[in-house]
């Protein structure tokens, strides 16, 4: 049987937290509540406080000052998905919000909220990691900063604690060329990602790449990176990145990646596909970057 | 006690705090115009306008509305006295059973309040965000671009 | 007959008679209903897949505040119920679970929360008895047995010449073994089922297709009288054959009756997905060969189908066979075997959406060995107006066997010599479509070869694939259909027909036959579809019924109710001149000939001259068809052919649909705009089916996996082209209302293997189904 729970409705961080820490372990942060609600109707959580964040002012902006994007933690997908795209990673991240599950749960859906919710096919994961992204979180034991490739610890659990809310999440973005990518496996328009992966490319001033962040998601307990991957393309020419190196990139990338099978997918399949979406972000990234260059 | 503003009408309803604005639409305020029928936020046949953006009410939280200014197929249109879009979708007979159709709807009146010159294309991905398990795509598409017509000769 | 008349009302797209209703969101389904002071009732369902109740203890579930009553098999009667077209058959609980979320008990509160918090609290203690799920393990003799019956159905036999001769014939042959998933309705809307009593006396409403048959299962699972019972049969969502007869529409009534009080179940989508019924899983082997030239020589097919727990079926479609009639020899033998999952019977298309792929692609292939294009071979042997069924060759033979003469001696002559002759497609065929689909496709242009795409673009390949698709159109076995027109004092009409209301406007287009023939205006007829307690039993819509029988039915009903006021306004008003030269034009009676300048009257005016008559003249003018339906089966079939164009991602397996054009055959159009919408969301339901739907049914314990919208897979708007057409091909039918024929399920039959043969063309495998972008990359081997 369902939980009946009390609701809360708190007007800023310090009182939610405050909040959080007297109601304890029974309660939770309800932002969008878009994946709580499933989990609450299908009894995987009994919750008996909601404490629902929607009400604290100012945490739903994209702020770009130059050499940081600043978003706050609940700006909701639809937000991010008319986000200005002239700098290219908030290009990436308005894309991927377009293929993030309905236009109805965008509306309420929010950042902090979507990752919370640690899936390893969650589409905004493998696009922060790549852009090195981090977050800054409030709790009871006040601010810190970690990066989002800290934040899933395993399928549906963040390395947060209980009483820590994300507040922004924070992009730097060097003045040098840079690009970055998304691509998934889905099946009709709306899905969640059978296999994702997503990346980020800087180049130095020689048009070599400075950094390469690969990352892939739905092919382990978490979103990982790809060391082998990002060695291959450190240190490699803009123009060598295409034809049988990105492919070898690719291959590279699955050595890295330990899908499972499941009601979605069978693990064969994901480390097939991963291959080829690492190469395919590849060759998205080194079209912008040639774009750019040119 | 949740106050609650639909289609312009003030609501004060009590009860637990666990349940969502689509059960309360339709069991507390007898507003069964919002179908309920994957209640996972995956067809839309449940969606209405939050301050005039489209969600589905079946993950909303009831206590989460209040404040808002909820606009459900009620607030469209009569038999007699239908809206544009309304009509379109009788026009172009985009439905079979109905089940969806006021989500659609709905979904389609906030699209084109952001997007009033749609291309065939953008209504079509625009209205993806609802299942017509029918199968009355294409008219569904043709609806949308109808009532875009319609609403921009007005 | 194949005359086309001068039509005033059908053929015309007018809208639908609930257009409004279901755009303003008034429309009342099933759940959408309530009674004053109703209870709320919840189903207990089996965790297990094949168990005995051994005891239930029900006294902490009834000592909760608020329940009324608790239901269990020790409170329900011992009689098998049966659905439509032998989709269940079983007591309505009888304390043997059969598959996990078979029914077990239900209890009656005074809210739904209530109701589910109490299911809860009963205590069964379970004895767990073996399973099986397997169709192949099932059928062994040492299976265990899920129903009195046994599991295994008598075969199923469709044969005509000689296979082995046939072989001897072949220059090629191909075989096929193939597995098809269980489909999901996964019906939009749910459904749900409100019971009331007064006294011995029951009324039950529900979201159904079949009236008719909903009361019949209530008469058989309760033994009382049909008088005593009232089915309200309410429009559905989308349905495709799901809310027929139900067993929880059954637990409904036995929950109220306990209660004594009005109960309302209503089904969450879950329930819905994973408790009521799918499409079988079907397992197909078949060996098919022709000559050099392309003549089908042969067919041996041997088709298994899962009925699951309570289904019952020995056979699915097999209008494909009937379709490819040119194959010389034949051997088609279905046989249907439960399995403890949840429930399998008719979904949209039966049969011809999975033997017919078979049958599809085998054909293809042998077209490919053969050197003939897809529309040749499908042109050189499909059936045309005017052949002999070969598949009822045989059936004809036994029946003037046993009958010592030909069968049509034995019906009265004044009915038989209107009927088109028996056993020979009366009307319709493919051929025609072929070839004008083909032109407006630019068939000759896209299609570059077996196997070969049209054009490649780095890892997409993109062709066109084609597919033919038939169907019966409603059966006479098992029930026939009639219907009652009742004309009011004022002239309009009512038409009483027992048929759903599930999108294909049937309460539109009967009104539409109706009101041609009647001559009157379509807003002065209504039909009334669903309410056992006026509408005449009937087949309601299952097997393409509605338009063709229940059409027909509504026709005949309403010149019976046309000559009833010709007759009287002839004596009465016209000087007892002959009825013949009078007609009916927007409700007014005049002369044929000359209508305007002679003497005219309302049928208003002729009904109520007689209404203050103290010899009891006729004021109520009630028509009936009197005479049965033509055996359909014997004659009438529907027909589709579909175009499609794809593009592949052979690095993926991803599958685009970039073109489509569907043409159908189905006589007769009553309204365009209706058909259109059947047309094309028969070919998204079967393109669904070919690409993404698979219920997912766990091998260790049976259950759906993905009874849910999130991985059950659903075509959605920006997944088909929004410019796909339909063109109509109308052959007139000589027995159809205006010679109109069924159309609900052939579409379905034509779209998957016209998707699963662009597929091979695009990659040069034969990928089975579900098509998804996994199995894709499997059948290239990339995976």
């Amino acid at each position: 049987m369902r939980s009946d729970f009390d609701y809360h409705r708190p007007d800023s961080v310090e009182s939610a937290v405050r909040m959080k820490c007297e109601l304890g372990s029974e309660s939770r942060f309800w932002a969008g509540g878009t994946d709580l609600v499933l989990q609450w109707k299908s009894q995987k959580i009994k919750p008996l406080h909601c404490i629902d964040v929607t009400a604290i002012a100012g945490l739903g902006y994209i702020e770009n000052d130059g050499s940081l994007l600043r978003i706050g933690g609940l700006t909701s997908l639809s937000e991010l998905e008319r986000a200005d795209r002239q700098d290219p990673y908030l290009k990436t991240l308005a894309e991927v919000a377009c293929l993030m599950c309905t236009v109805q749960t965008r509306t309420i859906a929010t950042i902090a909220g979507n990752l919370c919710n640690a899936s390893p096919a969650g589409d905004l994961f493998p696009t922060l990691i790549a852009m090195d992204a981090y977050l800054k979180v409030v709790g009871e034991a006040g601010g810190r900063e970690l990066p989002v490739e800290v934040l899933m610890i395993s399928p549906g659990k963040t390395s947060l604690h209980h009483s820590e809310l994300v507040t922004e999440i924070c992009i730097p973005t060097p003045s040098q060329a840079r690009a970055s990518s998304y691509r998934r496996i889905d099946r009709t328009v709306v899905d969640i990602a059978l296999v994702s992966a997503a990346g980020a490319i800087r180049l130095d001033s020689n048009n070599v790449v400075e950094s390469a962040i690969i990352a892939m998601g739905a092919v382990a307990p978490t979103v990982i990176r790809s060391a082998r991957a990002e060695a291959l393309l450190t240190g490699t020419a803009l123009s060598a990145l295409n034809g049988e190196f990105l492919q070898r990139v690719g291959d590279a990338a699955a050595t890295d990646a330990t899908p499972i099978t499941d009601v979605r997918a069978s693990a064969e399949y994901r480390s097939a596909m991963i291959k080829v979406l690492v190469r395919r972000v590849l060759e998205d990234i080194s079209d912008s970057l040639l774009g750019e260059s040119e | 006690m949740t106050k609650l503003t639909v289609n312009n009408k003030k609501y004060e309803v009590s009860g637990s705090s666990a349940r969502t604005l689509a059960s309360v639409l339709r069991n507390d305020l007898g507003l069964t115009g919002t179908k309920v029928s994957c209640a996972e936020g995956e067809c839309g046949s449940c969606t209405v306008l939050l301050d005039g953006q489209p969600v589905t009410s079946c993950l909303v939280l009831v206590d989460q509305a209040e404040g808002r200014k909820i606009e459900t197929i009620e607030s469209l249109g009569r038999p007699d006295q239908l809206h544009p879009i309304q009509q379109a979708f009788i026009d172009e007979q985009g439905f079979q059973c109905g089940a969806c159709t006021p989500g659609f709807i709905i979904a389609a009146k906030a699209f084109l309040a952001e997007n009033p010159n749609p291309t065939e294309d953008e209504a079509s991905i625009a209205m993806s965000g609802n299942i017509c398990r029918c199968g009355a795509h294409p008219y569904i598409v043709r609806a949308v671009l109808n009532a875009a017509e319609k609403m921009r000769g007005l | 007959m194949g005359m086309k008349e001068k039509l005033s009302i059908v053929g015309k797209g007018v809208p639908v008679k609930d257009a409004a209703s279901k755009v303003t969101g008034s429309l009342r389904y099933a759940v959408d209903m309530g009674i004053h002071r109703m209870a709320f009732g919840k189903i207990l369902r089996s965790p297990h897949p094949h168990a005995r109740v051994k005891s239930i203890d029900t006294s902490r579930a009834e000592a909760l505040p608020g329940v009324i009553t608790v239901l269990t098999h020790h409170d329900t009667p011992r009689n098998n119920w049966e659905a439509a077209w032998f989709n269940y058959r079983g007591n309505v609980l009888d304390g043997i679970a059969r598959f996990v979320g078979d029914e077990v008990a239900a209890v009656a509160a005074e809210s739904e929360d209530i109701a589910e918090r109490a299911l809860e609290l009963i205590d069964i203690n379970w004895e767990i008895l073996p399973h099986v799920f397997d169709i192949e393990e099932a059928a062994k003799p040492d299976a265990p047995q899920i129903r009195e019956e046994g599991n295994v159905r008598p075969p199923f036999l469709v044969e005509w010449g000689d296979i082995s001769q046939g072989e001897a014939e072949s220059d090629f042959v191909v075989d096929c073994d193939i597995k098809f998933p269980s489909q999901q309705y996964a019906p939009l809307g749910r459904n749900a089922s409100i019971a009331e009593w007064d006294n011995d006396k029951v009324t039950l409403w529900t979201s159904s297709q079949t009236p008719s048959e909903v009361k019949d299962g209530v008469h058989e699972a309760l033994d009382i009288p049909q008088s005593k019972i009232r089915v309200q049969a309410l429009p559905c969502g989308s349905s495709f054959g799901i809310w027929w007869s139900n067993n929880f529409m059954m637990v409904t009534v036995l929950l109220a009756r306990k209660a004594g009080r009005a109960v309302k179940i209503e089904l969450n989508n879950e329930e819905c997905m994973a408790t009521v019924k799918r499409r079988h899983e079907e397992r197909a082997r078949g060996r098919m060969g022709c000559t050099k030239d392309g003549k089908l020589t042969f067919l041996d097919m041997n088709h298994m189908i899962d009925n699951g727990a309570y289904g019952f079926k020995d056979d699915v479609g097999y209008a494909s066979l009937e379709l490819w009639n040119g194959i010389g020899n034949a051997r088609c033998q279905i046989t249907g075997v439960n399995t403890n999952r949840v429930t399998a019977g008719c979904f949209r298309g039966v049969g011809d959406c999975t033997m017919s792929v078979a049958l599809e692609r085998m054909a293809d292939q042998l077209a490919e060995k053969a050197g003939l294009d897809p529309i040749q071979f499908r042109t050189k042997n499909q059936i045309s107006a005017g052949d002999e069924f070969n598949s009822m060759k045989q059936y004809a033979e036994e029946l003037r066997q046993e009958m010592n003469g030909d069968p049509l001696d034995f019906v009265a002559p004044e009915l038989h010599h209107k009927w088109p002759k028996l056993f020979h497609l009366s009307s319709g065929s493919s051929l025609p479509m072929l070839d004008d689909g083909a032109a407006r496709f630019r068939w000759n242009e896209k299609f570059k070869g077996w196997g070969i795409p049209s054009s490649i673009q780095g890892a997409k390949h993109r062709a066109v694939g084609v597919g033919t698709g038939s169907h019966t159109c409603g059966v006479e076995t098992e029930g026939n259909s009639s219907a009652v027109v009742r004309l009011n004092p004022d002239g309009s009409a009512r038409v009483f027909v027992s048929a759903g209301r599930q999108g294909q406007g049937s309460e539109t287009t009967q009104a539409q036959v109706a009101a041609e023939a009647l001559g009157l205006s379509l807003d002065m007829v209504e039909a009334e579809l669903g309410d056992t307690d006026s509408a005449p039993w009937g087949h309601g819509s299952i097997a393409s019924n509605t338009m063709y029988r229940a059409g027909w039915a509504t026709r005949e009903a309403a010149l019976d109710a046309r000559q009833q006021v010709l007759e009287l306004a002839a004596r009465d008003c016209f000087d007892g001149i002959d009825p013949e030269s009078l007609d009916i034009v927007e409700g007014v009676v005049g002369l044929k000939d000359n209508p305007a300048s002679g003497k005219t009257v309302t049928i208003s005016e002729v009904l109520n001259l007689f209404r203050s008559d103290a010899m009891g003249q006729m004021s109520s003018i009630t028509g009936r068809n009197k005479d049965p339906m033509p055996p359909t089966l014997a004659y009438s079939r529907q027909f589709a052919t579909h175009f499609v164009e794809v593009e592949v991602d052979t690095e993926t397996g991803q599958i685009k649909i970039l073109d489509y054009l569907a043409l159908q055959d189905s006589g007769t159009v009553v309204n365009p705009q209706i058909l259109k919408n059947q047309v094309i969301g028969g070919a998204i339901c079967g393109l669904g089916y070919a690409l993404y739907e698979e219920l997912k049914l766990s091998p260790e314990t049976g259950e759906a996996l993905n009874a849910n919208l999130l991985d059950y897979k659903l075509l959605r708007t920006a997944d088909f082209p929004a410019h796909a057409e339909v063109v109509f091909h109308e052959s007139y039918d000589p027995v159809g209302p205006y010679g109109a024929r069924g159309a609900g399920e052939s579409p379905m039959a034509a779209a998957i293997p016209a998707v699963v043969q662009a597929v091979y063309n695009a990659t040069g495998v034969w990928v089975d189904m579900p098509m998804s972008p996994e199995n894709v990359m499997r059948a290239l081997g990339k995976v």
